[in-house]
C-alpha cells in the first residue's frame, strides 16, 4: 500500500504540475487571435509596459485581463460550459439566455416593477421631444409617423415561467408612452396591437434572435405601408407578398441568442429573404459614398453563419438608397436595428429611402437632413424596451424645436 | 495577485515550483530568499509601491522582536513591543481606518479634510502577524529571529500575506530555518490547494452571484422568502470563499514544507454562537483571545470586568473587519449573544435538542452576516426587516435562484457539513483493501477533474472576487 500511494502522488503530482506547465505553453506560443466573434469584441491587447502602470498595479490589472481573454481552450471551455449547462445541468437561464421548448428568450436581472409616475414623467419627456420631431417635419411638408414594436423577448413575454422576471413585455412602458403621444398628438403605429388582431403569429418573430424573423418584418411592412397611405394620402404603391420572390438560405443562422451560446443554440432556424418579382434599379451610398448595389449581405458559401446583420449589412449609420423614380415619395427612416430588414423592403416603394441609426451618426444631422432633403415622410422605429430610454436613437436635438423653444 | 487567477495559476506557482525545486535543500537560505522574491512579487501585484509597507511591517517585527528578548531590561522591552505595535497600528490606523475617522469627524467640523487613502491589500492580516510575533519574544514563548530574511519570509510568505490566516511565528519557526520538503507533503498541499480553489470558483462565486443580485435590491422590496434567500447565499458566499482561500493557503504552505494551523472548522454546524466562534476564522479568534482579552485580564476577574473584556474584543473584531458602522454593529451582535450564553441563557440552551440549538445559532450568524453585508446600518436594519416579513413584498425571484443554481445549492448543503472527515475515518479503519485504494486515488483524481472545472470556470466567469481581500 505504502508503494502504491507513492505511485499515486508522484502520478499526480505529475499530472497536475504538468497541466499548469502545458495551459502555460499553450497560451504563450499559440497565436493571439484578435476578435471574439461569439462576443463580437476585440479581445484585450498585451498591455503596454509603463512605469506608472506598473507601479500603481493597472498594468497588472490589464495584463490578467490580457491573460484571461487569450486563456487556452478559452472557446471550447465556453462552448463545453454552455453545454454542460444547457443539457446535463439544465439551467433555466445559460449566458442570459432563456431556454423555453423552440424558443430562446433574453434573461433579463429581475427588477421591481416601476413607479407608474415615474413612467408618466419619462413618457411625457419623450413625447414632448416627438412632437417637436413631428412639428418640424410637417413645417418641411412632410409626415411622421412613430413605430413601436414589440422585441422578441415582448413578443412571447407570457410565455416566461413565473419564476422569471418578463418586465410585463415592456407593457406599462408603452401604455405610458402611447398615451404621452396620443395627447402631443404625434402618430403612433403599434405593431404589437397589429400582430395581436392576427392572433400573434409565433413565426413572426425570430426563435433564436431578438429581432421579428423576416416574416414578422414583411407584416410589419405591410402595416407601415398601409398606415402611410391611410396618415399622408400619398401615392405610394401598395405590394403584397405575391410581388416578392421569398428565399431561405440554406445557412445555419446564428442569432443573438445563439451567439451568447457560443454557437451551441439547440434550436436551428434558417434566415430569409425576399426580392420584388419586378426588380427595382438602385443605388446606395453610405456616408463616404457610393456602394454596391445591394440590401443584403450574402455568405459565400452555404455552410457559412449567417446573422441578422445580413440585412442592409447590419447597422449603418447612413444609408440612401435612390431609385430613380421621382413620382414616388421620398422616405427618411432611422431606428436600432429592427429597421435593417424594413428597409430591405421598404426601398421598393420609394424614390429615395435615407436611413439613419443615431447609435453610429450625429443626432444633430438627423435635424439638418430634414431640413435639407425635405423627405415627405420619416419614420422612426423602436422596440417597446427602448420607447422611453432617451439614448440611442432616442437621442434627438430637438430642443430648440419645443413648444415654447426659439425656433417654435 | 489572487490564487484564483490565470497569472498565479498557470505562471506564477509553476515558475515558483521549477525555481525553488531547482535549489537544492541544502540550501535552505536561497530557498528561502527565492521564497521571499516571489512572495514579493505577488504582493507586488497590487501595485509595487505597496511592497515597502510590509518590508516596513517584517523591518519593525524583526528590530523589535531583537529588543523584546529577555537580555535587555523590561523598560526596552516594553519600549521596544510599545513602539513596535503602535508603528504596525499607526500603519493599520492611518491605511485602514483615517479616511472613516475623518468622514466621522467631519460631521462634526466640516472643514476638516477627508484624506483619500487606499487599502494595501492584506495590511490587517500582516500587521497583526507582525505584532504576534514581538509579543511571542516578549513573552519568552518563542527566541527572537536572528536572521531577518527569515522575519521577512515569516510575514511576507505568500500563501498567508494576504488574507491570512494569521500565522503565529511559533507554528513556523522551525520550518523557517530547517523542513523537509516532501513528496508526501506537496501532494497533500496540491490537494488541499485544487479543492480549496474549486471550493472557491464552483460554490463561493456561485453563491456570490446570488447575493449580489439580491442585496442590490431596496430591502424595502423584498419578500421575506427572497431576503432569507439573499442572506444564505451570502453565508454560503462568505465561507466558502474564505475557507477555500484558507485551503489554497494551508495547501500550498505544505507544498512548501510549512504547517499552517486550520483557520475553520465547519462553522456552520455550530450549535451556539460560542461554539461559532471556535470553528469560524479560529487564526483571528486566538489572536484576540491571546493579545487582548488574556492581556485585559481575561475571564479571571470581575463579572463586570469580563463583559468589558468581551466588550473590547467585539468591538475591535468588528473594526479590524472592516471602518463603517456596519462592522461595529456586527461585533456588537456577536458580543450580545456571547454574554447572554455566558451569563443568561447558556447552561438553559445546552440541555436543549441539538436541532434547536443549531437552528438558534444559525438565525443568529444569519443576521449577523447582513450587517456585514449590507451597505450601511440603514440597509441592514431594512433588509432584516424584510427577512421578517416587514417587506413590501413586491420583489420575489426567490424560486429563479433555486432553479438557476441547484447544483451549486446542494454542494453548499454538503460542503458545509464534516463529510470529508467521516469519509476519511471510515476508509482508514475499514479492513476492505479497496478502502485503502479508494483512499489513495479518489481524492486526487477528484482534484484534478476540481482542476479542470475550476479552469474552465475561471475562464468563463466574470465573477471572482476574495471578500477578505477588502480586510
Amino acid at each position: 500500500m505504502r508503494t502504491q500511494k507513492k505511485i499515486a502522488e508522484a502520478l499526480f503530482d505529475l499530472i497536475a504540475v504538468a497541466a499548469l506547465v502545458w495551459i502555460a505553453v499553450l497560451m504563450i506560443v499559440t497565436p493571439k487571435e484578435e476578435i471574439a466573434h461569439y462576443e463580437n469584441r476585440y479581445l484585450a491587447e498585451m498591455p503596454v509596459r509603463d512605469p506608472a502602470r506598473i507601479l500603481d498595479g493597472s498594468f497588472f490589472t490589464d495584463l490578467d485581463e490580457f491573460l484571461s481573454d487569450h486563456a487556452a481552450f478559452r472557446t471550447e471551455l465556453f462552448q463545453w460550459e454552455t453545454l454542460a449547462d444547457l443539457h446535463l445541468i439544465r439551467r433555466p437561464n445559460v449566458n442570459d439566455v432563456i431556454r423555453l421548448g423552440d424558443l430562446l428568450l433574453a434573461y433579463t436581472p429581475p427588477q421591481p416593477a416601476r413607479n407608474p409616475d415615474r413612467l408618466r414623467q419619462w413618457a411625457d419627456e419623450r413625447a414632448a421631444e416627438l412632437e417637436a420631431l413631428n412639428w418640424l417635419v410637417q413645417e418641411h411638408g412632410g409626415h411622421f409617423l412613430y413605430v413601436a414594436l414589440p422585441d422578441q423577448m415582448a413578443f412571447f413575454y407570457d410565455e416566461f415561467p413565473a419564476y422569471i422576471d418578463n418586465r410585463q413585455g415592456f407593457r406599462p412602458e408603452l401604455a405610458a408612452f402611447s398615451e404621452a403621444l396620443a395627447q402631443q398628438g404625434v402618430p403612433l403605429l403599434d405593431l404589437g396591437a397589429v400582430f395581436a388582431e392576427q392572433n400573434v403569429p409565433r413565426h413572426f418573430y425570430s426563435k433564436v434572435d431578438h429581432h421579428f424573423s423576416f416574416l414578422g418584418a414583411f407584416a410589419a411592412y405591410e402595416s407601415i405601408i398601409d398606415t402611410l397611405i391611410q396618415q399622408t394620402g400619398l401615392d405610394i404603391p401598395r405590394l403584397t407578398a405575391e410581388d416578392f420572390v421569398f428565399t431561405e438560405l440554406p445557412n445555419p443562422f446564428v442569432g443573438s441568442r445563439g451567439r451568447l451560446l457560443w454557437g451551441q443554440s439547440p434550436l436551428i432556424e434558417r434566415i430569409m429573404i425576399a426580392e420584388p418579382v419586378v426588380p427595382i434599379e438602385f443605388r446606395r451610398w453610405h456616408m463616404l459614398g457610393e456602394v454596391p448595389a445591394t440590401v443584403f449581405d450574402l455568405p459565400e458559401t452555404i455552410e457559412e453563419e449567417v446573422y441578422y446583420t445580413i440585412y442592409m449589412g447590419g447597422d449603418i449609420g447612413y444609408t440612401t438608397i435612390t431609385t430613380s423614380r421621382p413620382e414616388l415619395p421620398n422616405i427618411l427612416i432611422f431606428g436600432d436595428s429592427f429597421t435593417n430588414a424594413l428597409e430591405t423592403l421598404l426601398y421598393v416603394n420609394f424614390n429615395r429611402m435615407t436611413s439613419m441609426d443615431l447609435r453610429h451618426y450625429s443626432p444633430d444631422r438627423l435635424i439638418e437632413i430634414i431640413k435639407e432633403s425635405q423627405p415627405d415622410i420619416v419614420i422612426v422605429v423602436r422596440d417597446y424596451s427602448v420607447v422611453l430610454y432617451p439614448g440611442g436613437n432616442g437621442q434627438l436635438a430637438v430642443e430648440e424645436y419645443m413648444q415654447g423653444g426659439p425656433n417654435r | 495577485m489572487v490564487f484564483s487567477s490565470i497569472s498565479f495559476l498557470f505562471f506564477f506557482l509553476p515558475l515558483l515550483l521549477a525555481v525553488y525545486f531547482v535549489i537544492p535543500s541544502r540550501l535552505r537560505g536561497l530557498r528561502n530568499l527565492m521564497l521571499l522574491g516571489f512572495s514579493l512579487v505577488f504582493y507586488a501585484w497590487a501595485g509595487p509601491r505597496l511592497v515597502p509597507l510590509v518590508l516596513i511591517s517584517s523591518g519593525v517585527a524583526y528590530i523589535g522582536g531583537l529588543f523584546a528578548t529577555e537580555q535587555y531590561s523590561q523598560r526596552v522591552r516594553r519600549l521596544a513591543v510599545g513602539l513596535s505595535t503602535a508603528v504596525g497600528l499607526g500603519l493599520l490606523g492611518w491605511y485602514k481606518y483615517a479616511m472613516f475617522a475623518a468622514e466621522n469627524l467631519s460631521m462634526l467640523f466640516p472643514n476638516l479634510p477627508v484624506p483619500h487613502v487606499v487599502l494595501p491589500i492584506g495590511i490587517s492580516f500582516y500587521t497583526f502577524q507582525s505584532i504576534s510575533y514581538v509579543v511571542d519574544i516578549y513573552r519568552g514563548e518563542v527566541a527572537p529571529q536572528k536572521n531577518p530574511l527569515r522575519v521577512a519570509l515569516y510575514i511576507a510568505l505568500f500563501p498567508q500575506l494576504v488574507a491570512g490566516p494569521i500565522v503565529r511565528y511559533e507554528t513556523i519557526a522551525t520550518a523557517l530555518q530547517d523542513r523537509r520538503e516532501t513528496m508526501a507533503d506537496f501532494s497533500a498541499g496540491l490537494t488541499r490547494f485544487l479543492f480549496g480553489l474549486a471550493k472557491k470558483m464552483l460554490i463561493a462565486n456561485a453563491m456570490g452571484q446570488i447575493a449580489n443580485a439580491v442585496f442590490y435590491y431596496d430591502p424595502n422590496l423584498l419578500t421575506s422568502s427572497l431576503a432569507w434567500v439573499g442572506v444564505v447565499a451570502y453565508a454560503m458566499q462568505i465561507y466558502f470563499d474564505f475557507s477555500a482561500y484558507s485551503d489554497m493557503a494551508i495547501g500550498l504552505g505544505r507544498m512548501f514544507g510549512f504547517r499552517f494551523l486550520e483557520n475553520f472548522n465547519y462553522p456552520y454546524i455550530a450549535r451556539s454562537i460560542t461554539d461559532f466562534w471556535r470553528r469560524w476564522h479560529i487564526s483571528l479568534s486566538t489572536w484576540f483571545r491571546d493579545y487582548v482579552y488574556i492581556p485585559l485580564g481575561g475571564s479571571r476577574c470581575s463579572k463586570g470586568k469580563l463583559v468589558r473584556n468581551i466588550f473590547i474584543v467585539w468591538l475591535l473584531t468588528g473594526f479590524w473587519h472592516g471602518a463603517a458602522w456596519n462592522f461595529v454593529a456586527w461585533g456588537f451582535w456577536f458580543f450580545v449573544w456571547l454574554i447572554g450564553e455566558k451569563f443568561l441563557w447558556g447552561k438553559v440552551l445546552d440541555r436543549l435538542p441539538s436541532v434547536f440549538r443549531w437552528g438558534y445559532a444559525m438565525v443568529i450568524v444569519l443576521i449577523s452576516w447582513v450587517f456585514f453585508r449590507a451597505d450601511n446600518l440603514g440597509v441592514a436594519v431594512g433588509y432584516i426587516a424584510a427577512m421578517f416579513g416587514q417587506g413590501t413584498g413586491a420583489f420575489s425571484h426567490t424560486a429563479y435562484y433555486f432553479h438557476q443554481f441547484w447544483p451549486e445549492w446542494i454542494l453548499a448543503a454538503i460542503g458545509i457539513f464534516p463529510i470529508k472527515g467521516f469519509l476519511e475515518r471510515r476508509l482508514t479503519a475499514s479492513d476492505n483493501p479497496m478502502a485503502g485504494v479508494v483512499y489513495t486515488w479518489v481524492p486526487k483524481l477528484l482534484a484534478l477533474v476540481l482542476l479542470f472545472l475550476s479552469y474552465m470556470r475561471l475562464v468563463t466567469g466574470e465573477f471572482n472576487p476574495f471578500i477578505y481581500f477588502q480586510f
